[in-house]
């Protein structure tokens, strides 16, 4: 720890502090977690020299801060300089938007990561979003060569690209029958789906025609033990509107699963703003 | 950045996506030796162990290889079960649905309380929250289906039951579960890892 503080002046929307995730503790019911799009995040960390793993603050409406004197601070890869003026936003048409501070924030690390759970209110800065007047500790400035402006080693989603995201078919032909398992994916793929408002750090929801499942199936799949998920699997609960689990997913669950989004792939639907159209096609 | 799909992975496995992989639950292995071999094997990140399936995790550009040394790995018999730690957790029996437990399994409050905290219970798995342990095995005598609906929201440290199952639970969540009470002191998520670890063993004590 550095001694200095970022402060929090004004923030709209959600932010809070997330980092890369923490892999390896699943089976302790702990989800990997990590930045909805962790290809913008790393790009602010290394447009400053951080360590990939540094800890910035994901921010979905608008943010002021200020900065302790002679640190510099990244927006999703491009490098700001002089005066924090303006409220920073996120990217015309993407939904989130991540702000690195050379050092990286320095709030204590929980189960090997230093991101907010938000739903449990674990992790991250007290568990919770945050607030005008927080002071988040800095850890020491960045040591690493600054990567060049821009530079990435992943090339960033666009949340206005009209691009399909690749999904590979679903695990569960065994509970949902083969047929059945067929006319769904045909169905995944077919429709031009909308990404859902109830969506969260937990799962986005696609919006579009529900795929109904046959009464027997429904009530199979809800006494049915709960099994591993993982993040990008496309749950289909009752409702009929898939959900695509994100990085705060819980690891076990039970509704059945008709595909699984390409891990690349996550961040470039987790951008999307509500309401954007998406595609899907086979992997 | 390779685009081409991965090769299929050998039975029993399957996909889920491009970044871990399912399959049955090998019989015989308990929770803690199966948790083990899982996470043992080169390139696996993660491990969970459910009900009836496992699942491995791994990063996508690494996939494991050689996953028929795995399936030899699951193969053998288990050594003597680790022991795991005992733990004894003081507990309040005074939650909403005592009564209406009491009532539906055509038992006295006092003799639910006796057998819910009559035995030890073992970790199962965890999973649903962090740090909630699923600890069984419940009487048969006070086994339920979940609540026709859920609570939005069951404060830390609430001592619930459901199906074959009994649980505190370590955050503040919505839950379908019949609160029996609540565990005192019972910090179950410190920072450097859950403390009730699958193959551990619990006894409840009534304050």
């Amino acid at each position: 720890m550095s001694g200095a503080q970022l402060r929090i002046d004004g923030v709209q929307g959600p932010a809070w502090v997330q980092d890369l995730g923490r892999p390896g503790h699943m089976h302790e019911g702990v989800p990997w977690g990590g930045a909805l799009v962790p290809e913008l995040l790393l790009a602010a960390n290394l447009a400053l020299g951080n360590p990939p793993q540094a800890a910035g603050i994901e921010f979905f409406g608008s943010l002021r801060l200020t900065l302790p004197p002679g640190r510099a601070l990244a927006q999703d890869g491009r490098r700001l300089e002089g005066a924090l003026d303006a409220p920073l936003r996120p990217a015309a048409g993407a939904r989130v938007s991540y702000v690195a501070v050379a050092g990286g924030v320095d709030c204590p690390a929980w189960f090997g990561g230093r991101g907010t759970l938000v739903a449990t209110g674990l992790g991250g800065w007290q568990g919770r979003p945050l607030r005008p007047g927080d002071a988040l500790p800095l850890g020491a400035a960045g040591t690493l060569p600054a990567a060049a402006q821009g530079r990435l080693v992943a090339p960033a989603p666009d949340a206005n690209s009209v691009t399909a995201l690749r999904v590979y078919p679903g695990p569960d032909a065994a509970m949902l029958g083969a047929a059945l398992q067929a006319a769904l994916w045909r169905q995944l793929l077919a429709t031009c789906w909308r990404v859902g408002r109830a969506s969260d750090r937990s799962g986005t929801v696609l919006e579009g025609p529900p795929l109904a499942l046959p009464q027997g199936v429904a009530e199979a799949a809800a006494s049915a033990p709960s099994r591993p998920m993982v993040a990008g699997a496309i749950q289909l609960p009752p409702s009929g509107q898939p959900i695509v689990l994100g990085p705060d997913h819980p690891v076990t669950g039970g509704y059945p699963l008709i595909g699984v989004l390409r891990r690349q792939d996550l961040g470039a639907l987790q951008l999307r703003c509500p309401g954007a159209a998406l595609r899907l096609r086979a992997a | 950045m390779s685009t081409t799909a991965p090769p299929p992975p050998p039975q029993p496995w399957q996909p889920l996506g491009d970044s871990a992989l399912r399959r049955p639950r090998p019989p015989g292995l308990d929770v803690a030796t199966l948790l083990a071999r899982l996470r043992d094997h080169p390139g696996v990140l993660d491990a969970v162990v459910a009900a009836q399936d496992v699942a491995i995790y791994f990063d996508p550009q690494r996939p494991p290889v050689a996953l028929e040394a795995l399936a030899t790995a699951l193969e053998q018999p288990a050594g003597p079960a680790p022991p795991g730690r005992r733990h004894e957790i003081a507990v309040v029996y005074d939650g909403e649905d005592l009564a209406a437990v009491a009532a539906a399994c055509g038992l006295s409050v006092e003799a639910v309380i006796a057998l819910h905290s009559g035995q030890d219970y073992r970790v199962e798995m965890l999973g649903f929250l962090p740090g909630f342990a699923y600890l069984g095995a419940l009487p048969e005598a006070l086994r339920l289906p979940r609540r026709a609906q859920p609570r939005p929201r069951i404060p830390a440290s609430a001592l619930a039951i459901g199906g074959p199952y009994t649980a505190i639970y370590p955050c503040a969540s919505p839950g379908g579960w019949h609160l029996l009470g609540h565990a005192l002191q019972a910090e179950l998520l410190p920072a450097g890892g859950a403390r009730l670890q699958p193959g551990d063993r619990v006894r409840f004590l009534p304050q």
